[in-house]
């Protein structure tokens, strides 16, 4: 069972073959700017997080996704192959979301700092005395269920 | 399933075929290489989840402009000392840091090699402003900085940062190079072309060796060769153990750099056999599954370089 696969009379072959071909410069042309885009917009955007990393995670889902649909053939594959992929990425998607809370509602750190003074920076807003407990120096709000 | 049938192709007349019925034949190493893939996902998005629970999980002061990583900040303003160059006498500077300073002969010493980024540790103000006179006095240029904090290295900030992100992006296209070649390979091979097969194999391996070479001139300077600000490491040097982010970066890029070295190695091994004439039109799934691997490790790359160098 090494090759399964009987071909075609090679005209056929060829012409499918070049069909498959003919995309690949211009996908890697798409691949070189898209890396371009991205390179910019991460220096464009740094200060805004939410901008930056809704944007950097769209470029690069862009990108991987046509790295898979045209260099790993998945346009040319059957419906099989997402029966594998599909649980996967379903998997560590799921996974991510679950961690997700964690970015959202960042980690009260002032009980590790210690006595942590009144912010230095000026550029810092004021933030209410040390070892208060749960401040919410970020302003975000905070489920109630939450265990700290 | 429909494993020793033609494929649909063989059924249509040489004219234009519709492409939906050119679905790629379905064999068991194809079935089993994704399924490696679908495993190598979870893999890997277990490294991005960690790295998520460390970077969410970081304190908000875990990282100064100058302090050590992981540091408590002290109570009361402090300021550190940026020096721009050293000035005439290296010597009498180095005198002020240690006297004055009150620093060791090796924190002095790495201070220094930092320079134009060298940074004396944060003290109080008045210490502070009375040190940089001094400094200043033994002809150094220096520059007092603000404390300021980040719960992790904000890229492009280089004092807290080290990584060089244009660099990356430069190496990022090369992968992305390398997996055109690999593919062009693929496609030559299904054609007959034997030679050019073998080329863009050969093609591959060089690009993908490139990757690699910058990658350990990037872990080399990082390590080795650099001297970055106290922001960065407390040693100067960026390692595994500086701080938390830098043993989550060399933990991402470590085994992806592994997954390129192992690619490197498998399609050194296609490229022998396929000198050897062992590939050809009807028998090519040797090419086609390394290729797999090959833009899956591409693949990979986009997403990690996205999320350690960018965000």
């Amino acid at each position: 069972m090494r090759e399964t696969r009987v071909l075609a009379p090679s005209e056929v072959a060829e012409e499918r073959q070049q069909e498959a071909h003919a995309p690949y410069l211009r996908v890697w042309l798409a691949l070189a700017i898209l890396t371009a885009i991205e390179y910019l917009y991460a220096s464009w955007f740094s200060g805004i997080f939410v901008v930056l990393v809704l944007g950097l995670l769209l470029w690069a889902a862009l990108k991987a996704g046509l790295v898979g649909w045209y260099f790993m053939h998945l346009k040319f594959e059957g419906k099989w192959v997402y029966l594998l992929i599909v649980p996967a990425l379903l998997m560590a998607t799921i996974l991510v979301l679950a961690l997700l809370p964690d970015q959202l509602f960042p980690y009260d750190d002032e009980s590790l700092d210690g006595a942590v003074p009144s912010a230095p920076a000026e550029s810092k807003p004021a933030e209410p005395g040390p070892r208060a407990p749960r401040t919410s120096a970020t302003a975000l709000p905070r489920p109630s269920g939450l265990a700290g | 399933m429909a494993i020793a049938a033609p494929s649909p192709s063989h059924a249509t007349p040489a004219g234009h075929a519709p492409i939906p019925a050119h679905a790629a034949p379905l064999t068991p190493g194809k079935v089993a290489l994704w399924l490696f893939l679908a495993t190598e996902v979870m893999f890997f998005t277990g490294l991005i989840g960690s790295y998520i629970v460390f970077r969410a999980g970081s304190p908000r002061m875990a990282y100064s402009n100058i302090l050590p990583p992981a540091t408590p900040i002290p109570s009361g303003e402090i300021r550190g000392i940026l020096i721009h160059s050293v000035g005439s006498s290296h010597e009498d500077v180095a005198e002020v840091l240690r006297t004055t300073g009150g620093l060791r002969p090796d924190e002095v010493e790495r201070i220094l090699l930092a320079v134009p980024h060298g940074v004396v540790p944060g003290r109080p103000v008045t210490k502070a402003e009375a040190l940089e006179q001094k400094l200043r006095a033994a002809g150094a240029s220096t520059e007092l900085m603000k404390l300021q904090t980040y719960p992790w290295p904000a890229p492009y900030d280089d004092s807290v940062n080290p990584l060089a992100i244009t660099l990356t992006a430069a190496n990022t296209f090369v992968l992305i190079c390398s997996s055109v070649t690999m593919v062009l390979a693929l496609a030559a091979i299904q054609r007959g072309q034997r030679a050019r097969c073998s080329l863009f194999l050969f093609a591959t391996i060089l690009i993908g060796s490139t990757f690699l070479g910058i990658q350990v001139y990037e872990y080399r300077q990082l390590m080795f060769e650099h001297h970055y600000p106290i922001g960065i490491s407390a040693d100067g040097h960026f390692r595994p153990g500086s701080s938390l982010f830098a043993s989550c970066f060399f933990t991402m890029t470590g085994f992806h750099g592994a997954h390129v070295t192992g690619g490197v190695i498998l399609l050194s091994c296609v490229f022998i056999g396929s000198l050897f004439g062992r590939y050809s039109p009807s028998r090519y799934s040797t090419v086609e599954l390394a290729g797999l691997y090959w833009h899956f490790v591409d693949l990979v790359w986009i997403i990690l370089f996205t999320i350690v160098y960018l965000i």
